[in-house]
């Protein structure tokens, strides 16, 4: 039973990158968002796939390679007030890099019940 | 069968102090926490789970669902009967079960019997835990039809007929101490854990009253009151067993509060009800009815020259009948009795109805009242 995610997949060909060039935000609808809020046994997150505006660049698959440009970033919501807005926008700090290293991180991180 | 619940309802119902408690007695022990809000259990050659602390968690009929797969698996049964287990693992469960007649059924006549039996034996249990009597009046004790207001019907189980009431939730105690011995475990109990342990002592008390009763002894049953034994808790089995040929009375103790035994069986059969029949009629014809309150017309006056008091014999309704109660006066009220009766006036009298076989006496008495507008519906035999 551990360890284990439930993840929030999205992507979007508009993340914004903000100006402190650390961030980029996406807006969460309110039911994704007060999901992602409340307490739970297996730690929620939201993952953002960044992608390129053309949809012929998302992906390439070819005989000898498959090709999936950008990277994906992570958030963890739990813990925040709930919402009655439509939407809330949220910053993800570009260090939360959904890769290899970030997922083994995260994997280690929910064996004790909790993402910091 | 291969059901798998999804039910979110029905799984948000099983408790996290149950599920503690199932995994416990299945050999988890706490291993370490798991962040703020659950435990991780472990168990030698089992997979470890995780239980919740709390309900509050947004995954929790999906962590409930995984823990079900886990402990179905483990316990080599259905995930269904596996819920079911945990769904009353915090609750004393009464379980009547009766044989059934065809296809898993009953008689709906003989299954509400079933029912309203089973609830008149657990009432009658509970007005006893404080003062036990050979008879009880409806409603008379609020301890008692309070922890009845909080008693479910569970779902109807196959395996003859059989159905389950659930008690009120049994917390898990504060401090336990080991081993617990018969007496000693009560003394803490909650109030409810009290009355269903009454309710098995109770049973087991006629069980063994009846049988004394066939070998001579004729006062075995008033012995047994102390116990819990009483007309209301014979009249609730009568009601329960009569149309069967025999009944099993199980009562699974919560698994929040364990007991040595995981459940005390009772079991009566047809050749009981006699006996019971007759313990009711002796409980029955020995109890007064505390401050009753009769209404209606007197009949016949005596009263010797020499004695200030006089007796009446009222023309009242009593136990669903038209009854001539006796009732011995004062000189006043006496007075007002015969007042009344000239003037075919109805009167109210209080007092402590007792029943001797087929007649009745009330003691104690006060005229309350006389209602002089009323005609007598009799008046042709008024004495």
């Amino acid at each position: 039973m551990r360890p284990a995610l439930d993840l929030q997949l999205k992507a979007t060909v508009n993340l914004r990158r903000l100006s402190d060039g650390r961030h980029v935000s996406f807006p969460v609808k309110r039911r994704n968002y007060n999901l992602l809020c409340c307490d739970t046994q297996t730690p929620r997150l939201l993952v953002v796939l960044d992608l390129p505006s053309g949809r012929e660049e998302w992906m390439t698959l070819t005989a000898d390679e498959l090709i999936l440009r950008r990277r994906a970033y992570w958030l963890y919501l739990g813990g925040r007030e709930e919402t009655e807005q439509t939407s809330v926008t949220v910053r993800i700090p570009t260090t939360n890099l959904f890769d290899l290293e970030g997922l083994t991180e995260l994997m280690d991180q929910s064996r004790q019940g909790r993402i910091r | 069968m291969r059901s798998v619940i999804r039910d979110k309802e029905a799984l948000m119902a099983v408790s996290p102090s149950a599920i503690a408690a199932y995994a416990r007695a299945s050999g988890w022990t706490k291993a370490e926490p798991f962040g703020d809000h659950s435990d991780v259990y472990a168990r030698r050659g089992s997979p470890e789970i995780i239980l919740p602390r709390h309900q509050r968690l947004g995954d929790y009929a999906s962590v409930v669902q995984r823990l079900i797969q886990v402990f179905a698996a483990v316990a080599e049964t259905t995930q269904i009967s596996l819920y079911r287990d945990l769904a009353t693992a915090d609750r004393d469960v009464v379980r009547v079960r009766a044989p059934d007649g065809d296809n898993g059924s009953v008689t709906l006549g003989d299954g509400a019997g079933l029912v309203q039996g089973a609830r008149e034996m657990l009432l009658a249990a509970a007005c006893s835990l404080g003062t036990p009597q050979p008879f009880y009046r409806a409603g008379a004790n609020r301890e008692a039809t309070d922890f009845l207001s909080r008693v479910r019907l569970g779902q109807t189980e196959h395996g003859s007929f059989i159905i389950t009431l659930l008690g009120p939730v049994v917390p898990p105690p504060i401090q336990r101490r080991l081993p617990l011995g018969p007496d000693e475990e009560t003394e803490d109990d909650p109030i409810d854990r009290r009355i269903t342990t009454r309710f098995v002592d109770a049973l087991n008390a006629v069980r063994k009253a009846t049988e004394d009763t066939l070998v001579g002894q004729a006062d075995a049953f008033w012995k047994a009151v102390p116990l819990g034994v009483s007309a209301n808790l014979c009249q609730g089995l009568v009601k329960t067993m009569e149309p069967f040929r025999l009944v099993d009375i199980t009562l699974t103790w919560a698994r929040t509060r364990p007991k040595p035994q995981v459940r005390d069986v009772v079991r009566f059969a047809e050749s009981d009800v006699p006996v019971l029949r007759q313990a009711i009629s002796s409980f029955s014809s020995g109890e007064p009815q505390r401050d009753a309150i009769l209404v209606g017309f007197v009949r016949i006056l005596s009263r010797d020259e020499s004695e200030l008091d006089g007796t009446v014999k009222l023309w009242t309704w009593v136990e669903g009948k038209n009854r001539s109660v006796s009732v011995v006066l004062g000189q006043s009220d006496y007075e007002r009795a015969l007042e009344a009766h000239k003037e075919h006036a109805a009167v109210v009298f209080r007092g402590d109805l007792e029943r001797s076989g087929q007649r009745f006496r009330l003691l104690n008495p006060s005229v309350v009242d006389v209602i002089r507008d009323e005609p007598s519906p009799d008046e042709s035999s008024a004495g």
